[in-house]
């Protein structure tokens, strides 16, 4: 019996392959670094951004140990020159990428009445205006190849607020509204751009604040009964770079063990 | 950098030869979600009400590498989604995934709705889903593992002229699908649910012809309706180990039509 479904035949359901450029901002940190390393082990060429040498080599070497390609990039995504430079020698080094994680964070905690108009406006410029500025970079290229993929990284606090974190959490809701409008630009360019959204999770960002202790206690809060990890990030950003989620753009989706349910 | 070690991690999935229940299976977006999951190795239930469609929804099942049974159940009769799960746990085994999907969209203004046609779409759409997902609960609930998605739609959003029954019954989905993934989370079983936009199926096609259908794809950012499969994918990672510790979710995949959260 004919369906329906029989008379579109020609879609096209494009994603990351191997050998595809993946530019990771933030990738000498928890979640940038684990999601390095799961693109790599898919087959793509990472090229790791982060302003801290150290922690964004390390990504690099274990990346290497582990079969795959990578390449440093020392990038305050906060700086729009820096961030033009640093996308120009990319494609230069290493080809227009194919996906690009908005990823590269941070999070000085201060509450509002101690939080002077410098703190606020570092936090917007790195989390919020960095996003713009690493997506127009790359964006206008993948525009041109009518070919990419672009995921943010936002928080549950974009959704709940944040004592002593009024700025990132705003920040934050910013990036949600921005996949937003980015996606409407580009979608008819065949750039698809979404959003994960993590809870609190294993990584060095909540130990500035907490100790480790504390934080795994913090299991107990969540209803699959653990704080996230660095991967499930990954497996998140593995399926939206994937053709499955190749009709997928715009949206904020949260991995986060339930912690907070969407929409 | 933190230690991750110190973090036990379990990626449970839907593994080749496991169980997966599919409602309203015949058609569209079930025959789409069957087979992709036949595709992965699993043993198929189809369940649906129209026997001659769900025939051939078993043979592309096993085509596609899976095994596949199809199962006349009407979702609006209690009875009988009772006895179907329990006949499915006996004849296949207990399912790791359950696909709530099977719903129906009679139109009519809300002046005019009758009241057994309200009642009618919140049994199936709504109580169906409830009534399916805990009877086997009661058995998955046992083997601490499962992955439960549910069918909700753009209408759950946005509201539907013509379908206030329809779209009420989408919205109450969304909402069971996150205590549903509070309640069950204690037994390993994740539940989340997809939102779909207006796509190549048979529903739209009550009420419209297919080049309106078709052209509503200017309306879509990404310049085209839905397809099943497109369904079939997010239900696919659903199934599969990188959604793992995902649950109480929906998630929207429309080609941008409606972006969550709204």
């Amino acid at each position: 019996m004919a369906q329906p479904a029989d008379l579109m035949k020609d879609i096209k359901r494009d994603g990351i392959k191997k050998g595809d450029v993946a530019v990771i901002s933030g990738g000498g940190g928890g979640f940038g670094r684990a999601v390095s390393r799961r693109l790599a082990r898919d087959g793509a060429r990472v090229a790791v951004w982060d302003w801290t040498e150290e922690t964004g080599r390390e990504t690099v070497d274990l990346v290497e140990k582990e079969g795959g390609e990578a390449r440093f990039y020392k990038v305050d995504i906060g700086d729009v020159k820096m961030v033009d430079a640093a996308a120009a020698d990319v494609i230069k080094d290493m080809g227009v990428p194919y996906l690009l994680m908005n990823n590269a964070s941070i999070y000085p905690r201060a509450s509002i009445l101690e939080m002077d108009a410098e703190l606020w406006e570092k936090v917007i410029r790195v989390n919020l205006s960095g996003f713009f500025f690493c997506s127009k970079a790359f964006g206008k290229h993948m525009v041109d190849n009518e070919r990419g993929n672009i995921i943010n990284v936002a928080s549950g606090r974009a959704i709940q607020g944040a004592v002593r974190g009024a700025h990132y959490a705003a920040s934050k809701a910013g990036v949600i509204s921005l996949t937003k409008t980015l996606a409407l630009e580009w979608a008819k360019f065949g750039v698809r751009v979404n959003c994960v959204v993590p809870g609190v999770s294993l990584t060095a960002q909540p130990l500035e604040d907490t100790t480790l202790d504390e934080l795994l206690a913090r299991s107990h809060r969540f209803p699959l009964g653990r704080i996230g990890h660095p991967d499930d990030i990954a497996c998140m950003v593995a399926f939206l770079a994937s053709p499955d989620a190749a009709f997928m753009t715009g949206q904020s989706v949260a991995m986060n063990g339930g912690t907070i349910m969407l929409p | 950098m933190a230690n991750e070690d110190v973090l036990e991690v379990v990626r449970d999935h839907l593994k080749p030869g496991d169980v997966a229940v599919v409602t309203g299976a015949s058609r569209g977006f079930g025959r789409a979600i069957a087979k992709r999951l036949a595709a992965g190795g699993a043993q198929v239930a189809c369940w649906d009400v129209l026997d001659e469609e769900g025939a051939e929804t078993v043979d592309l099942c096993n085509q596609a590498g899976g095994q596949a049974r199809f199962y006349n159940v009407d979702m609006g009769e209690p009875d009988q989604v009772v006895a179907a799960a329990q006949r499915v746990v006996k004849e296949m085994g207990v399912p790791y995934g359950v696909v709530n999907n099977a719903g129906i969209h009679p139109r009519a203004p809300l002046l005019d709705a009758p009241l057994d046609l309200w009642e009618r779409v919140i049994r199936v759409n709504l109580t169906g889903t409830f009534l399916c997902a805990r009877e086997f609960v009661k058995h998955m609930s046992q083997k601490k593992r499962g992955s439960i998605v549910n069918l909700g739609s753009g209408r759950a959003i946005e509201g539907a002229v013509n379908g206030a029954h329809y779209a009420a019954s989408k919205a109450g989905i969304v909402n069971l699908t996150k205590t549903m993934a509070h309640e069950w989370a204690t037994y390993q079983i994740r539940v989340n649910a997809v939102i779909p936009g207006v796509s190549l199926t048979h529903q739209p096609l009550e009420v419209t012809n297919i080049d309106e259908l078709m052209a509503r794809g200017s309306k879509v950012p990404m310049g085209r309706i839905g397809h099943p499969d497109d369904i079939a994918g997010l239900v696919a990672f659903y199934m599969g180990p990188d959604s793992s510790n995902m649950t109480g979710q929906s998630v929207a995949i429309n080609g941008g039509q409606i972006m969550l959260p709204y």
